[in-house]
């Protein structure tokens, strides 16, 4: 039979280990003293995917909406924090913000994903609500993490340009939106890029999932459509929630600059 | 609250620290149709004295008043365009030199001034600059041209109160002085006033000046 799904035995997974042995071999022969870390990384990778596994397996089981959220707030949690681990020269505290920026645009992308296109029953199935919303996650991070960098580096490398703007009689919004501007478009960019080139450079991880878990490959190229044109709505409404949420922490509560900004 | 009435601008105990140990604390008053010159040595704080009076810093304490109502009475944004902040470095904008002149007028709290372009001409000529510059790039001015650019940029949208760091500070000898002759003229019309800092005497024998504002280094103890 050419297609349908063929399970990965134990011994076929103790058999893969051969794999970590060629690995060792070409860091032992180059004497690259990443031995340890290999041994301990492949460890690691082995137990935390197991583990990751069986709860999967547990949650898709209970398949409890309050569960589902209480994990996809804790995955939004998880991606603020390192969105905005990232983002170091900055000169406010953005945790709060990015938190409400992944989750907002989570929530109302992959609701609309779920719900109306592909409308398991029932609606909130966590088979597909988990991997879907962690897919808008991952790339809504990134993007958060780049219109950030993006709007403090281009308000410092500015900051004449933005007072003069001021003195004009400009509102912070005013003073601010050209490189505010800069900044969303710093986020969206990767993602529309990659819509470009996306199957003639690379095959996209979950439509080379699918087709190996036996899917039609006509038929996973539909899912990995949605997908994408789902993570670049995502990554549009973050990049603009975060811009939003954080340019007036530049300013202060006189609608001039913030004496953090200028004392960077 | 009103300590003294019919002053047009005047600032009371305006006192902030800066750079660890520095501070300044300056009170003084300009009279319509006049000008107020900031004079003292540098790291004496006088660019800071400006910039709290445009409301772009904040003052650690004092109160600013404009036609006997506190500064806070008026919106910042209002009050930035009245009593506007022109910097000692010029500021130039990405465009050309009339995008530069028009930038101000695109701002929302700007709506109700209107463009005049005879005005944009009559400063540009006066301060030796050729019209047919209006549609050259901006960033390819020389210093002292993009500090006239600036000047002009202030005056053709007519607040009531100019803040000048150091106009002169990029100018060679003549166009110092016809620059200076052009404040001096603008001050006179209607109800304006200018606050000047300069450190160089020679700006000053220029200018119809009321009174001069010494600011001392200050140093906490």
């Amino acid at each position: 039979m050419d297609s349908g799904y063929i399970p990965i035995s134990n011994w076929q997974l103790i058999l893969s280990l051969v794999l970590v042995l060629i690995t060792g071999l070409v860091s032992m022969l180059m004497k690259l003293g990443l031995f340890k870390s290999l041994l301990w990384g492949t460890f690691r990778a082995f137990i935390q995917l197991m583990l990751i596994g069986y709860l999967l397996t547990f949650i898709f089981e209970l398949n409890n909406l309050l569960i589902i959220i209480a994990i996809i707030l804790l995955m939004s949690f998880i991606a603020s924090r390192e969105a905005t681990r990232r983002v170091t020269k900055i000169a406010f505290n953005p945790s709060i913000s990015s938190f409400l920026t992944l989750t907002a645009s989570t929530f109302l992308v992959g609701i609309i994903v779920v719900v109306l296109i592909i409308a398991p029953e029932p609606w909130y199935s966590a088979r597909i609500v988990i991997p879907i919303f962690g897919m808008i996650l991952g790339n809504s991070m990134n993007a958060v993490a780049l219109a950030l960098d993006r709007m403090h580096s281009e308000i410092y490398a500015h900051i004449d340009q933005v007072e003069q703007m001021l003195a004009f009689g400009a509102t912070p919004w005013e003073a601010s939106r050209y490189y505010i501007r800069k900044a969303v478009e710093a986020g969206m960019t990767p993602t529309i890029n990659s819509l470009m080139v996306v199957g003639l450079v690379s095959l996209p991880g979950m439509m080379t999932g699918q087709i190996l878990a036996g899917m039609d490959p006509s038929e996973a190229v539909r899912y990995q459509f949605v997908v994408l044109i789902m993570i670049a709505a995502a990554v549009a409404i973050a990049c603009l929630l975060i811009v939003s949420l954080t340019y007036k922490k530049m300013f202060n509560d006189d609608m001039a600059l913030s004496e953090n900004i200028r004392n960077k | 609250m009103e300590t003294k009435s019919g002053s047009f601008f005047r600032f009371e105990k305006i006192y902030r620290q800066f750079d660890t140990n520095r501070y300044l604390e300056e009170s003084a008053e300009v009279e319509a149709g006049s000008i107020l010159i900031v004079t003292g040595p540098s790291g004496s704080g006088k660019s800071t004295l400006l910039k709290i009076l445009a409301r772009l810093m904040k003052p650690d304490s004092g109160e600013v008043y404009w036609h006997d109502k506190n500064w806070l009475a008026y919106s910042p944004v209002q009050w930035r365009s009245e009593i506007q902040f022109v910097s000692q470095k010029p500021i130039i904008f990405p465009g050309s030199i009339k995008e530069n002149l028009m930038l101000p007028f695109s701002l929302k709290n700007n709506k109700g001034k209107k463009v005049n372009t005879e005005l944009i001409l009559y400063y540009m000529d006066k301060t030796g600059l050729p019209s047919q510059m209006l549609s050259q790039e901006a960033k390819t001015l020389s210093g002292g041209e993009a500090a006239r650019v600036a000047l002009i940029r202030a005056l053709i949208t007519e607040p009531d109160i100019l803040l000048l760091d150091e106009p002169t500070a990029f100018l060679d000898n003549e166009t110092r002085i016809i620059t200076l002759e052009t404040i001096d003229e603008w001050v006179k019309e209607q109800n304006r006033a200018a606050i000047i800092v300069s450190h160089q005497e020679e700006d000053l024998k220029h200018l119809n000046y009321q009174e001069i504002l010494h600011c001392p280094i200050r140093k906490a103890v």
